[in-house]
């Protein structure tokens, strides 16, 4: 378990965590979510302790990661994927790791096998593909064989294989009963993967609850609704009260269930071509959430 | 791509204890031995002490007696070992190299992941580093020591030279390891290789950049030298035999010249014994303060 306590880090004048506080449960995968520069990097350095927080505090497990007596068999981590020497085999590096924790060598011939770098585990890991980097930065998150694991931006530069992979991986972690906390700016791959999500927008607590409650609570439904009698239907719904908007040759219709809307087209004898339930995507309710606090924003229109 | 298979499910019991200092070791250990960077300054480093000293002791043959001036001041040991100036470069760099390429890789973000402890990881590349330097000096040291010997040996004269009154041997003198003074240097210079390595591995601490902290010390060997050199006597006389360049060239004589403004053999290993400490010192502060 990680337990993240009005945890706040400032850079000079730019506040990159600003008071968080959340709690990462064992045996289930936590999504942390954020857009680019929101602060999970951050987060995640300062539960390592690679930074030091300017206030506030992280405990792994009861304890801060600094006094871990056996550092990597107690926590395993995929840092931003340069946190290999380009001019050292696979092999050695995990060995180099290895040795620090009183870990067998065997264990490194064992992690290399799991994420499928037996092969060119004696190649030099600066001709590895971003893929690669990656998988070889989970291997030594797997070294220690430990209780909790972080793992920042785990698919970035992996294939749709690969993405799989990690995605089953992560679950099955999580099944052993350890604690996975895995940061990501892709809202469909983390409802797809975790069960809590913590989402964070400039350095901010936005949302910390399940992937169902997430989704139940961001996203509405609205209908479809064909038809070629498209303006009679539409003046019948606004009548009724119901909020529509009508896009190109369709209509969309906020909170209302299909059947009413079928029903009133049968009632007024409207031939409807279409009426179907469509769920707005996760990626723009995340969108949604975190809108204000995109770090750069893009720009749809030049300015006036 | 094939198919990977799922995770191993055990989960194991943590052993007993807490890692140790020796954890630490044998992890920079094999970090320092498995980069090619580490072989090309050793290599480097090897070639030229024994490479140049040859050459040194060669020419020192060939031009035996036309520079009577300086073949009075002629010291065997030194000449076998002229090397050191520019060899000492390549050690210099290798003590930056160990910190700074970690910090430019961004790999020393693994090892506090493993060792979370700093000042560990800072005390496991200063002994992996000074015991490393320290062998890979002593025998290229050697080897240059009986190669220089043995061509300063194979000088033909047989008459004495006699130039403007002065008399000189026929001869280089040449010396064997059991001669006065010849172990001395060989140690004192093999300990100032290694205590320069820890020095620069404290500007490596320091700085976190390859190429500055590079600068640093080349900046440190050189230029502060040569502005030392242009103060006035009074403060030149004081200073510039504190300076690793000046200390450099008392250590590696087996009769070094005596006198106010430089200092003995074992005053200038202790001297730089206190600046490789003091950067170290500053580098452990700077390393636990900093984020990494």
């Amino acid at each position: 378990m990680i337990t993240v306590t009005n945890l706040t880090k400032s850079f000079g004048d730019k506040v990159a965590v600003d008071d968080l506080s959340f709690t990462v449960r064992e045996g289930a995968v936590t999504g942390f979510l954020g857009p680019n520069g929101s602060g999970k990097s951050t987060t995640m350095r300062l539960m390592l302790g690679l930074d030091r927080p300017s206030s506030g505090s992280v405990l792994i497990n009861g304890k801060p990661f600094h006094d871990a007596n056996w550092p990597l068999r107690e926590v395993g981590a995929l840092l931003e994927a340069s946190s290999i020497h380009p001019g050292r085999s696979a092999y050695n590096h995990l060995r180099s790791l290895a040795a620090a924790n009183g870990i067998p060598k065997s264990r490194v011939d064992e992690v290399l096998y799991t994420v499928g770098l037996t092969e060119p585990a004696k190649k030099l890991a600066g001709g590895f593909s971003l893929g690669m980097g990656q998988r070889l930065g989970i291997a030594a998150a797997l070294l220690g064989d430990p209780e909790v694991l972080l793992f920042d931006e785990p698919v970035n530069g992996l294939d749709p294989e690969g993405i799989v992979w990690v995605r089953t991986f992560l679950r099955s972690l999580a099944a052993e009963g350890r604690t996975v906390f895995v940061s990501s700016h892709l809202m469909a791959e983390m409802a797809m993967t975790a069960d809590y999500l913590v989402v964070i927008g400039h350095g901010k607590l936005k949302a910390d609850t399940t992937v169902e409650q997430f989704i139940a609570q961001y996203t509405t439904e609205k209908v479809k609704v064909m038809s070629p009698e498209l303006d009679r239907l539409a003046d019948l719904l606004t009548s009724g009260g119901h909020q529509l908007v009508k896009v190109d040759d369709a209509l969309f219709i906020e909170e209302t269930p299909s059947a009413l809307i079928g029903e009133l087209a049968a009632q007024h004898g409207i031939v409807l071509h279409e009426l179907s339930p469509q769920l707005a995507s996760l990626e723009e309710a995340f969108m949604e959430l975190t809108s204000d606090d995109v770090e750069f924003h893009g720009q749809s229109e030049p300015s006036k | 791509m094939t198919t990977l298979p799922a995770p191993p499910t055990s989960k194991r019991q943590l052993p007993t204890g807490h890692y140790k200092f020796r954890h630490a070791l044998g992890s920079e250990w094999i970090k320092f031995r498995t980069v090619r960077s580490t072989m090309w300054c050793l290599g480097t480093f090897s070639l030229i002490m024994i490479g140049f000293s040859a050459l040194f002791c060669a020419v020192t043959v060939s031009q035996w007696g036309k520079r009577p001036e300086e073949a009075l001041t002629f010291d065997p040991v030194t000449a076998s070992l002229a090397g050191v100036t520019m060899g000492s470069l390549a050690i210099g760099v290798l003590g930056v190299l160990v910190v700074s390429s970690e910090y430019g890789t961004g790999s020393i973000k693994a090892t506090f992941a493993a060792i979370p402890h700093r000042t560990t990881v800072l005390l496991a590349k200063a002994v992996v580093l000074s015991i490393s330097v320290f062998i890979v000096a002593a025998i290229s040291e050697l080897i240059a020591f009986f190669l220089g010997q043995t061509i300063l040996r194979s000088a033909s004269g047989s008459q004495p030279i006699v130039i403007n009154g002065v008399h000189l041997p026929a001869k280089p003198p040449t010396v064997t390891l059991s001669g006065p003074g010849v172990m001395t240097a060989l140690v004192a210079t093999a300990l100032f290789l290694t205590l320069l390595s820890l020095l620069t591995l404290g500007l490596g601490f320091l700085i976190r950049h390859t190429a500055g902290a590079i600068s640093a010390f080349v900046g440190l060997l050189f230029p502060l030298f040569l502005l030392v050199v242009l103060l006035p006597a009074t403060f030149k006389d004081r200073l510039e035999k504190f300076l690793p360049l000046q200390i450099q060239q008392t250590v590696v004589a087996s009769k070094p010249i005596v006198s106010a403004t430089s200092l003995s053999i074992w005053a200038g290993v202790l001297a730089m014994a206190v600046y490789a400490v003091v950067a170290l010192a500053i580098g452990a502060v700077l390393l636990t303060r900093r984020d990494a």
